[in-house]
């Protein structure tokens, strides 16, 4: 982290939730185009622009990013944590929460291995404004969101196959490990695929999402990410860093 | 200007200031409180309120003579991160919250009417309530909290 400290100026202006999450991850906007130990599923304004059947132009001229630019992504490290970069700022509708779980559900990981990093200038995309319709926790980018989640599952999967030498129809995940249906012998975790490589791949329209019945995160009430956990449930590093001023007052 | 001394969150303050000045901009401008929220600045709405002298008031049309010498306690005399008050332990507890912006004064509103009345009743407390607004539709959780905090305390 030191390197990272002396290299990469910005960092002594970003908001602590922004810099834990960005030493949580170990990558940078800039640096993470270049890095390994990695996975990176990158999405553009374009895929959402045409998913919603609204002209690219439209998405840019209401100040979201033109289809060239990057507009939000997902990494997975080698320890197998995972870092959201959002655009889209928590209105205490509870679009943090939902965000997360969608990526948790995708990936088949708990909520506290996620990281959601959210509208900080510095590192995460420029993805126009937050409010109304366009800020509800089931009303945003949130197709695209589940759709990176799921590519990356994908991508994962194909190692995994190539690793165990299991067809890829009998592997399963959860808790971030994958094994053969029915054989908890023989496993890999994400962390251990990714390892010191660096996978960078863009969306994928046709990566299928989990089927709602198969959900176990998604569609179940699950504490606020924003609130203070109280609970035995292991709790999100971007909580504690992030205790709501208008909860205790002026701090 | 004319020098105004205030009880506020167990300390004790001395504030020269416009006597018509509103309670609300003293404790956010000179005391450095942010709990209380400007929000309709007439009274109506409720964000601004504090609990003063026992009773929940509305800050924003409160000239602070009226309370020279009085006791008041804002959002930032409830608890704390690491301690908190019962009252903000059940709205974790119930998830009682959004956007937050209503919710010193649900909380302060509530306060007050639970130590006045510890066994209210489910209207009651409606009925309390019915004037601090809130836009965000987690009026129902709210309830459950005030009850469970009411509850919890007995």
């Amino acid at each position: 982290m030191g390197d990272r400290n002396t290299s990469f100026t910005v960092e002594s202006r970003m908001t602590p939730d922004a810099l834990s999450g960005l030493h949580q991850a170990g990558f940078s906007r800039r640096r993470f185009l270049q890095s390994s130990g990695v996975l990176i599923v990158a999405f553009t304004a374009a895929d959402m622009a045409d998913r919603f059947g609204v002209a690219p132009g439209v998405v840019a001229a209401q100040g979201g990013n033109t289809p060239q630019t990057l507009d939000s992504w997902i990494s997975i490290d080698a320890s197998g944590h995972v870092t959201v970069y959002t655009g889209r700022a928590e209105l205490g509708q509870g679009m943090s929460t939902v965000q997360t779980q969608l990526v948790a559900e995708e990936l088949s990981v708990p909520i506290s291995r996620i990281t959601l990093v959210q509208c900080d200038t510095a590192i995460t995309p420029d993805q126009g404004t937050s409010s109304g319709s366009q800020a509800h926790p089931v009303n945003f980018n949130h197709g695209n969101l589940a759709l990176a989640g799921a590519t990356a599952r994908e991508a994962l999967f194909e190692m995994a196959a190539t690793r165990l030498d299991v067809p890829i129809d009998q592997l399963t995940t959860a808790d971030g490990v994958i094994n053969p249906r029915g054989d908890a012998s023989k496993r890999v975790t994400y962390g251990e695929l990714i390892g010191g490589q660096r996978f960078s791949m863009t969306l994928k329209r046709e990566a299928r999402r989990k089927s709602p019945s198969s959900w176990a995160i998604l569609g179940t009430s699950v504490p606020r990410i924003d609130l203070p956990d109280l609970g035995p449930v292991a709790s999100n590093s971007w909580t504690t860093s992030a205790f709501p001023r208008w909860f205790m007052g002026a701090s | 200007m004319s020098a105004i001394t205030l009880s506020v969150n167990g300390q004790i303050h001395t504030v020269d200031v416009d006597p018509t000045t509103p309670l609300l901009y003293v404790l956010s401008d000179n005391l450095d409180l942010r709990g209380p929220k400007f929000g309709c600045g007439l009274g109506q709405c409720g964000s601004c309120t504090a609990i003063v002298n026992g009773r929940a008031e509305r800050t924003c049309v409160t000239p602070v003579s009226m309370v020279a010498g009085a006791t008041i306690t804002t959002l930032e005399g409830l608890g704390t991160p690491q301690e908190l008050h019962p009252l903000q332990k059940a709205f974790i507890d119930e998830q009682a919250a959004q956007r937050g912006f209503c919710l010193s004064g649900v909380m302060l509103t509530a306060k007050a009417l639970i130590d006045q009345n510890p066994e209210a009743t489910e209207s009651e407390i409606q009925r309390t309530l019915t004037n601090v607004l809130c836009r965000c539709f987690t009026q129902t959780r709210m309830l459950r909290a005030i009850k469970r905090y009411a509850q919890e305390r007995v």
